[in-house]
């Protein structure tokens, strides 16, 4: 007799410790169950006495204990669950987009008015610790919403089908694409904030012997295009698809950028041209005997970035006559479908 | 052969759907006498609705907690026992539901092709 309520001592123990902490209701679970069991030994086995394998076959019935506190409490099997689950990613897509959008203007308002201030760690371990945080506390209150079973107030208003947001193009944002974007804008920045400084480390006071001497002149227009590249591609990033609208902005920021692009070129070929260079690509005597002055360096990294700039050049207006060509296929689409009557059917996200 | 497996899935889940659609009816509907789970589970199993302890006990409990059921501790003999039975919620809502579920079979019957073997 001493094993038989033993066992069932114990697995109601175990049950428990998986119901919701409200004692009594705790209590008064567990008493229910240890009646029902002995109901269940009694049929199966008539009598008042049972041996350890009889109670443990009709346990065994009853199922895991993990299993029963599960069924008397489904929805703390989550830790977020379905029902909350929605609110939770809306939360998350918004608090995330906020994050990001403050951490750029921060880093672009750093860059313009201290940029001596800045660190590698302050960039990306501020922002990936910062970010994880912000998770970490969203996931922890929804958690708790889950635990006590709440529900958060949602404000039902009456939605205005006039107010939907315009049709999207099918096409999805390439969301890793974005990211490494934004990741190379941000190094991309952090490089010509700090190559002033590093410069004078390894040649001297003097930023004219610099590699590139004309990179200099054009350094604020460069990051002021850099940092306008990020803030689109977080907010392509937040709208998710490619809209009529974020696809004419890229298009003017691609525009910018070809300016700049030229301008940079058309510094270029003057420079090397007061050089005395005319040729494409010159390559000076002296590397061919060996000595390799600061001079003829400065002559290679600048044709070298004159290269890149044509390349770049090239790339973006082929971006940009992608984009218009995309844009217009979108409205022909539209059109089309319209004319016909159809219901146009967007592909799942 | 997977297919099969497939298919034998697939019923299951739809079969064990449609009988958990009318298990709390079926439960309101036999107490309208006080009577104890597992006496419970024996009768509903008797009558061919084969319902397992992990449905039925929460089942009553989520019942009670909604006002439907009215329970109390019994003891009889060695051990106490917890009776189950209708509140006067329970009672009108078994009536209500009742009738809906008379509807339900006439409209089945209409919906569902004729079978014919």
């Amino acid at each position: 007799m001493e094993t038989k309520t033993n066992l069932i001592d114990r697995y109601l123990y175990q049950v428990g410790r998986d119901l919701p902490s409200n004692k009594n209701k705790r209590a008064d679970i567990q008493a229910e169950l240890r009646s029902l069991i002995s109901d269940a030994l009694e049929s199966r086995y008539p009598g008042q006495e049972h041996s350890e394998e009889q109670v443990a076959e009709v346990l065994k019935e009853f199922g895991p204990p993990a299993k029963v506190a599960a069924s008397y409490f489904p929805e703390g099997q989550y830790l977020i669950g379905p029902r909350l689950y929605p609110q939770f990613r809306m939360t998350l897509g918004i608090v995330v987009t906020i994050f990001l959008v403050v951490q750029v203007i921060l880093f672009g308002v750093a860059v313009v008015i201290r940029p001596e201030s800045l660190q590698i760690d302050d960039l990306f371990g501020g922002l990936f610790s910062g970010l994880m945080i912000a998770f970490g506390i969203i996931v922890g209150i929804f958690w708790l919403l889950q635990r006590y079973e709440l529900e958060p107030e949602t404000e039902e208003s009456e939605w205005d089908p006039a107010e939907l947001p315009t049709l999207p193009t099918d096409e999805p944002v390439g969301r890793l694409e974005r990211v490494i974007s934004i990741a190379i804008g941000m190094v991309a920045i952090m490089l010509l904030v700090f190559m002033p400084a590093w410069l004078a480390e390894f040649i001297g006071p003097d930023p004219e012997q610099a590699f590139n001497p004309l990179i200099y002149s054009f350094l604020p227009y460069i990051i002021a295009l850099t940092l306008i590249g990020i803030l689109l591609d977080v907010l392509l990033l937040w709208r998710g698809r490619w809209e009529a609208w974020t696809r004419v902005l890229k298009m003017l920021v691609n525009v910018l950028d070809i300016a700049l692009v030229l301008a940079m070129l058309a510094a270029h070929v003057d420079w090397l041209a007061q050089a005395g260079i005319t040729q494409f690509m010159f390559i000076p005597d002296a590397l061919a005997e060996g000595t390799v002055t600061p001079d003829v360096i400065q002559v290679l990294a600048v044709q070298g970035t004159r290269i890149a700039l044509i390349v770049a050049a090239i790339a973006l207006v082929a971006d940009t006559g992608v984009q218009a060509y995309k844009l217009v296929r979108s409205y022909i689409n539209r059109a089309d479908t319209e004319r016909l009557g159809m219901e146009i059917r967007l592909p799942r996200g | 052969m997977t297919e099969n497996n497939a298919y034998q899935e697939n019923y299951e889940r739809l079969t064990l759907e449609l009988r958990r659609g009318v298990l709390a009816l079926a439960t309101l509907g036999r107490l309208t006498g006080p009577k104890y789970g597992y006496a419970l589970i024996d009768e509903l199993g008797r009558a061919g609705l084969e319902i397992d302890h992990g449905t039925l006990y929460p089942l009553l409990r989520r019942l009670e907690e909604q006002g439907l059921l009215e329970s109390e501790w019994v003891v009889e003999g060695p051990r106490p026992r917890r009776y189950y039975v209708l509140s006067a919620d329970g009672r009108r809502l078994l009536a209500e539901l009742s009738d809906d579920w008379a509807q339900l079979v006439r409209v089945m019957a209409a919906l569902l092709p004729e079978i014919t073997d």
